[in-house]
């Protein structure tokens, strides 16, 4: 396999974990670039095989370092009388589902409760804490083993196990009723 | 231990991600795009720097090494062989001072070894008609 092909299997997923993180297309391309050119630069030699795991753990280091950045960002931010301008109308204690539109059509069939239920995993998946979202993508979306979102995220198989649980416990609580 | 709920949360989040990788517009598409070009790019960029750089055989650094210890060695050891400089000439830093405060031509030292010659000729002499009378 080439790498182009490699690339262009995964950069869209990519993005949509780096979108979730971020929750700024900007930002999330950002990310995924930074991922290609890393794995392009430094492993492009490696076997294609190695080239899933390489990319998925220097995605996810990426993402971490664009939270790190952000929360000094915030951080500074905080300080300045001025600042934090952005964040003022966010609520912590806000409900996702309540920021879920209302589907334009509003009869009730199956197919719209599932999308009904779509949204607001979406939504969820947003405002999950970071390391229990990765473990949820990775682990949901890119069907990697514990062992291999260990890898990705930098963590023991102990943690993974962890943040997973604590994000379907979260999840549980938002769309029991809705799935 | 995976139960019903789980399950159903996996399958939905299934759906739900593809679903949202299906409805990516075509600006991000393209963008995506052009990213992965520059990424490749740049990898057969390093990869050309690479090839073109010089690659030295394995032999030449133990070797190198081993000529640049033997060059010192026998520098080293010329020295400390050397035999003792000695000054031809029995000049102290005095006769320097004197030559510089001198009033004489340059010319006068230039030709010193001559003048002590005639000097050494006109005691000669003088002590051949000494000793004739």
């Amino acid at each position: 396999m080439q790498l182009n092909d490699f690339l262009e299997q995964s950069e869209q997923r990519a993005y949509q974990m780096a979108l979730y993180a971020s929750k700024n297309p900007d930002d999330a391309l950002d990310i995924v670039q930074e991922a290609m050119m890393t794995l392009a630069q430094k492993y492009a030699d490696k076997p294609s095989q190695e080239w899933g795991p390489l990319f998925q753990r220097i995605l996810q280091s990426k993402i971490h370092d664009w939270y790190r950045r952000q929360n000094v960002r915030h951080r500074w931010r905080g300080l300045l009388p001025f600042g934090n301008k952005e964040n003022r109308d966010d609520n912590p204690n806000s409900n996702p589902i309540d920021n879920v539109a209302e589907p334009k059509n509003t009869k009730p069939d199956d197919s719209l409760s599932q999308s009904r239920a779509m949204a607001i995993l979406d939504e969820a998946v947003k405002n999950l804490p970071q390391r229990q979202q990765q473990a949820f993508l990775l682990r949901n979306w890119e069907g990697l083993s514990v062992e291999d979102t260990a890898a990705a995220m930098g963590c023991s198989q102990g943690s993974v196990k962890t943040h997973y649980s604590r994000a379907v416990h979260s999840l549980r609580t938002q769309l029991e009723e809705h799935i | 231990m995976t139960d019903e709920f789980e399950k159903r949360l996996q399958e939905l989040s299934r759906q739900t991600f593809e679903k949202k990788l299906a409805s990516l517009d075509v600006n991000t598409r393209n963008r995506l795009k052009a990213s992965r070009q520059l990424a490749l790019e740049k990898c057969r960029g390093k990869k050309k720097t690479t090839s073109t750089t010089v690659t030295f055989p394995a032999w030449l650094p133990p070797v190198s090494t081993a000529t640049a210890f033997t060059s010192v060695a026998l520098v080293v050891t010329s020295l400390w062989f050397q035999p003792e400089f000695k000054p031809q000439t029995l000049m102290t830093p005095l006769d320097d001072i004197a030559l510089l405060s001198s009033t004489e031509e340059l010319e006068f030292f230039e030709n010193l070894d001559f003048y002590i010659w005639l000097e050494d000729e006109v005691n000669n002499d003088i002590k051949h008609d000494k000793d004739a009378s």
